[in-house]
């Protein structure tokens, strides 16, 4: 059977990775030299079939590594049928994955998403409700009052939101917030924050959740810095 | 407890999947791209990122089915 390779992230090494680490289908993970980097990969057996469990192994191996690298996951599932075919990929986008090694560096993701209070969930406040004989005006009218409760939400979620980024922002190097508007989440945002101040991170995460304790927080992290790769 | 710990390891997987399935270093997003000029096919989900001409040789063997179900 032809060879597959699963990578897994590029490292700022061309050295050997870690023993031990066992990537999809229980194939040993190594490391790919090429130029001064590398990337990390693992023999397959075949297809991956199981989508979820495959996922969970892939972000295991990189977990694994950004402890001791600087790592740009690969999104998964990358496979290839030769080492050729890799190298080929290395050599295309080397300057690329070289600037954003430097920029990486020692530097980790944590993930918040913020969901409103249940009293004041927009997806309860926003179910459509017209009445079986409703005339179009009526239709119209609470058509309307949604729209309006919408722009209330919109706005105390970008204020929400703006309070929030601020406690954090002092403790970051980048951030992607994504705007939220009525939806389900009163504020969505990934922070990419240096090793050495991961800690004050979560301190003023919990300094600022203390402050409006009514909402509902989920702190995820660190990372590897899935969300900061370009190009 | 029990729940919570189950909900607790709900949302970890999905932030796992956020990210693992939609972020990072993307090397094929199409169905078919070049990379150092060998045509390179990306199939679904099941992803395998192989040349056509490999591709055509593996026409018969138990990688087939993936291809199959992904041309469909």
């Amino acid at each position: 059977m032809t060879a597959l390779y699963a990578t897994y992230c590029i490292i700022d090494s061309d050295g050997r990775v870690p023993e031990g680490i066992t990537g999809l289908h229980g194939g040993v993970v190594w490391n790919l030299p090429y130029r001064g980097i590398g990337v990390v990969v693992s023999l397959l057996a075949g297809p991956v079939q199981d989508i979820v469990a495959g996922a969970v192994q892939h972000e295991a191996v990189v977990e694994q590594l950004m402890w001791t690298h600087t790592v740009l996951p690969m999104r998964f599932p990358t496979v290839f049928v030769s080492q050729e075919a890799i190298l080929g990929m290395m050599s295309q986008r080397y300057d690329g994955f070289r600037e954003n090694l430097g920029r990486l560096c020692h530097q980790v993701e944590f993930g918040i998403r913020v969901l409103w209070p249940v009293a004041n969930c927009p997806a309860a406040q926003f179910r459509v409700q017209v009445p079986h004989e409703s005339s179009g005006k009526q239709y119209m009218r609470e058509r309307y009052r949604q729209y309006q409760c919408r722009q209330v939400l919109s706005e105390q979620a970008d204020q929400f939101g703006r309070k929030l980024d601020a406690v954090l922002s002092e403790f970051v190097t980048a951030k992607r917030l994504r705007k939220t508007g009525a939806g389900a989440f009163a504020f969505d945002g990934v922070y990419l924050v240096d090793w050495d101040k991961g800690a004050a991170f979560r301190r003023a995460f919990a300094e600022a959740r203390s402050c409006e304790p009514d909402f509902e927080y989920l702190l995820s992290g660190p990372w590897p810095p899935y969300s900061f790769v370009a190009g | 407890m029990d729940s919570a710990v189950a909900t607790e390891k709900d949302v970890t997987l999905l932030e796992v999947l956020d990210r693992v399935l939609d972020k990072g270093v993307v090397v094929a997003g199409d169905l078919v791209i070049s990379v150092a000029d060998v045509d390179l096919i990306y199939v679904g989900l099941r992803v395998l990122l192989s040349s056509v001409e490999t591709m055509e040789r593996l026409r018969g063997s138990p990688l087939a089915d993936v291809w199959n179900e992904s041309t469909l």
